[in-house]
């Protein structure tokens, strides 16, 4: 009787322990998916402290990379100084008192570079860790490349904090007509430097570092580039206007307006052993926009109709299509495929985008000053464009992410033609010697 | 079975016999919980930029309060609305008069003042209705309905047929009566056949009948009419189209989707207040996190499912959801919340 017991009773436990996972199963509870959308928008809160023994260096680096990452409005820094690195405990501390991220600076001891290390203190984690060496005395252009070496590994988005903004700048002379001199400024409009002290116009960055303008002469409106160096030279010098300058993405093709003293300007086209006129009509054609690879250009004319549209030409073929039948200032990025442009809204002139690939345009500004003269952050991220009514006239900055202006240089003074370089254009020395006619 | 002696053959069959018993039980559980009470995987879409949520709420309890449900109907109006704790699409509102008769309206009213009270009831108006509407139907049908009659009426005489086989074998000897006694079945059994069409002609007025039986309780039953018109007068357009609807739609007891919308609910007013990206991103960004949440309510372990690729928006999400404090329901279970922009 007992072993059939037993057996009855191992029999059961069998069918017991094989039924278990099903009950498991069963009784593991539902997973719910919960699809959240936000309402609102907040900025990230982000601790940046400096690491070891106070320094005036350090100091410095902080404080403006603190004003860097601050400037677009996603971050919410905070500073505060520790003296060793700090524990797991120390830094679950930080996760509680609401600080996700945490940033060590700290100084090496040769006082040649500096090392960052980003910390995820929800789990105690280290998410990336860097050496950035001091290049040159200016501590703004350190912080410059620490918050552009941060920005990607933060927000996924290319650095533009060591871009440069070019611009011209009208200055009152005694008795005279006022001037327009050729500025360049950081990202923000701060550390602005004249570069030319004589009336230009229409700056634009060619590759490494290269600024071209173009200079009123008595006879002409000539095309120069000033280089790293600092030194000028002229790039082309036809009779009548000689003006804005596109590139390709390697910088060895260009495109620009001439007027060759025929009265209407055409596009240009340079490349390393070929110059060739592209359009032959007797409209005006003006602000070309060349694609990365040099095959196409983006320019705006009003031979067809006889008032302003944007056009696309295919430089191999010739062939040229309108694709925005009233549109100003056309500037391709080749970031984003996306074309922005001015287009006049009941009077006012606007800030649209013509998105490449579907063909699709969008409005992005709807205030009541009118825009001009927008171009693209090499980034992507970012539009900027002088904007008020002559003879006022300020530059401001967009993020199209945001939508949000940040105005770049103050109301008092007049600022026209805003053209942002690469970013890093400060190392590059490097002249291509091409458009030098 | 522990009563058998122990032998060789008697042993084996034990094992078998307990074999096969332990499968019967298995099948009967793996029956439960894979086809009576599967699992299932909800997910919800909370759209917070919207004006108006989509979401829906349904009572637990069978009992519904009439008034909830009149509210219910109005704000679920072209989109879906609650029978019996169970989501239905919308249906085309009919005119009201060609839906509610007079007769109707005053079960209707009774249900109004009583409310709902077993799902017995219910099925009760059920069948009412359906006995009204088939009433309706029935000059339109009475083809069909004749068809069916004799089609009844012809299964007693296949009975009868039987039977006459039976006393073939009894009565051989005697032929003479066998032609008789089919043709007096025959008789008998289509005898209610002719009886069915006066029965179909009087069924259109079924109200009428016990209240002229009944000659004594006319009055009465007269002044409740009255009342009940009365009182059908002060109800609600709405309320009349969602009793209506209640009435034609099948109840059951599945309230699954109900506690679901309660968790959804109480999830996003947890996360909406906290849930607030940086700016400047791309609008496509999505991260899915998942939360274990812990004995207190609090979130015990939080793990990035898939990542947006952007550092700050997950270590936003992750922040939000680590705020997140839930009632005692949601202790112990695991959710896996989409941050979207």
């Amino acid at each position: 009787m007992n072993i059939k017991l037993n057996l009855v009773k191992g029999v059961y436990v069998l069918s017991l322990f094989f039924s278990l996972p099903i009950v498991a199963q069963a009784a593991k509870e539902q997973d719910v998916t919960v699809s959240i959308a936000a309402e609102s928008y907040g900025k990230m809160p982000l601790m940046l402290s400096p690491l070891g023994q106070e320094a005036q260096d350090l100091a410095m680096l902080v404080d403006l990379a603190k004003h860097d990452l601050s400037w677009s409005g996603q971050f919410d820094i905070s500073v505060e100084h520790a003296m060793t690195v700090l524990t797991k405990k120390e830094l679950f501390a930080y996760a509680s008192r609401g600080f996700p991220l945490v940033l060590f600076i700290q100084r090496e001891s040769d006082g040649k570079s500096f090392v960052w290390r980003l910390y995820d203190t929800t789990q105690a984690l280290m998410i990336k860790g860097k050496r950035l060496i001091k290049k040159g005395p200016d501590a703004r252009m350190w912080a410059h490349e620490l918050a552009d070496m941060l920005w990607p590994v933060l927000t996924g988005q290319e650095g533009f904090f060591t871009t440069k903004i070019a611009y011209c700048k009208e200055v009152k002379c005694k008795r005279k007509r006022p001037n327009k001199y050729l500025c360049v400024a950081d990202y923000d409009g701060s550390n602005e430097v004249v570069q030319v002290p004589t009336v230009v116009v229409a700056p634009r960055w060619g590759k490494n570092g290269l600024l071209f303008y173009s200079e009123c002469t008595n006879s002409n409106i000539r095309l120069k580039y000033i280089d790293a160096q600092g030194k000028t030279h002229i790039a082309s010098n036809f009779d009548g206007l000689n003006m804005l300058p596109s590139f390709s993405q390697d910088g060895t093709i260009s495109v620009y307006c001439a007027s060759r003293g025929n009265g209407s300007s055409q596009l240009y086209y340079c490349a390393p052993g070929v110059f060739k006129q592209l359009t032959h009509n007797d409209g005006n054609n003006v602000s070309p926009s060349l694609t990365a690879d040099g095959k196409k250009v983006y320019f705006c004319s009003d031979y067809a109709k006889g008032k302003p549209a944007i056009y696309c030409m295919d430089i191999d073929s010739g062939a040229i299509n309108e694709i925005i039948s009233s549109g100003l200032c056309p500037y391709y990025s080749d970031k984003v495929h996306k074309l922005v442009y001015i287009k006049h809204v009941q009077g006012v002139g606007q800030l649209f985008i013509y998105d490449c690939s579907s063909g699709s345009t969008e409005q992005l500004t709807f205030d009541t000053f009118s825009k001009d003269e927008c171009s693209w952050s090499s980034c992507g991220n970012y539009i900027v464009y002088s904007t008020g009514c002559l003879p006022k006239s300020r530059i401001a900055m967009f993020n199209v992410w945001s939508r949000q202006r940040y105005w770049v240089t103050s109301d008092t003074a007049v600022c026209t033609y805003p053209a942002l370089s690469q970013a890093n254009v400060a190392g590059s020395t490097q002249s291509l010697g091409i458009l030098i006619l | 079975m522990l009563h058998w002696p122990l032998n060789e053959h008697n042993k084996y069959f034990l094992l078998l016999e307990l074999v096969l018993v332990s499968a019967f039980f298995h099948g009967i559980l793996g029956f439960l919980l894979f086809i009576v009470y599967p699992k299932k995987q909800d997910s919800f879409c909370i759209e917070l930029g919207k004006t108006k949520s989509p979401t829906l709420f349904m009572p637990l309890r069978s009992t519904m309060p009439v008034a909830r449900a009149a509210r219910s109907s109005r704000r679920g109006a072209g989109r879906g609305h609650i029978t019996g704790g169970k989501t239905h699409g919308s249906k085309p509102a009919q005119p009201l008069e060609e839906r509610a008769p007079v007769v109707r309206k005053a079960q209707l009213a009774s249900d109004v003042t009583l409310g709902f009270q077993d799902k017995k009831s219910d099925k009760q108006t059920l069948t009412s209705k359906k006995k009204d509407s088939k009433i309706k139907k029935a000059p339109a049908c009475q083809k069909s309905r004749q068809k069916k009659n004799a089609h009844e009426a012809r299964k007693p005489v296949k009975q009868a047929k039987n039977t006459k086989v039976n006393s073939k074998i009894e009565l051989k000897k005697k032929q003479s009566e066998k032609k008789e006694l089919p043709k007096n079945s025959k008789q008998e059994v289509m005898e209610p056949v002719k009886s069915v069409q006066p029965q179909i002609q009087s069924e259109p007025e079924p109200v009428a009948k016990p209240i002229a039986k009944e000659p004594e309780t006319i009055q009465e039953q007269k002044e409740i009419q009255q009342g009940v018109q009365q009182e059908t007068l002060d109800i609600p357009d709405d309320m009349l189209f969602e009793q209506v609807v209640l009435g034609n739609d099948p109840v059951d007891g599945e309230y699954i989707s109900a506690e679901q919308a309660r968790m959804y609910e109480c999830i996003e007013q947890e996360i909406v207040s906290r849930w607030r990206p940086p700016c400047g991103l791309s609008k496509d960004l999505v991260c899915h996190i998942k939360c274990s949440i812990g004995n207190d309510g609090g979130v015990d372990l939080c793990t990035t499912e898939k990542s947006s690729g952007v550092l700050i928006y997950d270590m936003a999400a992750r922040m939000a959801s680590l705020a997140m404090k839930l009632p005692r329901w949601a202790w112990g279970k695991d959710f896996t919340i989409v941050y979207k922009q």
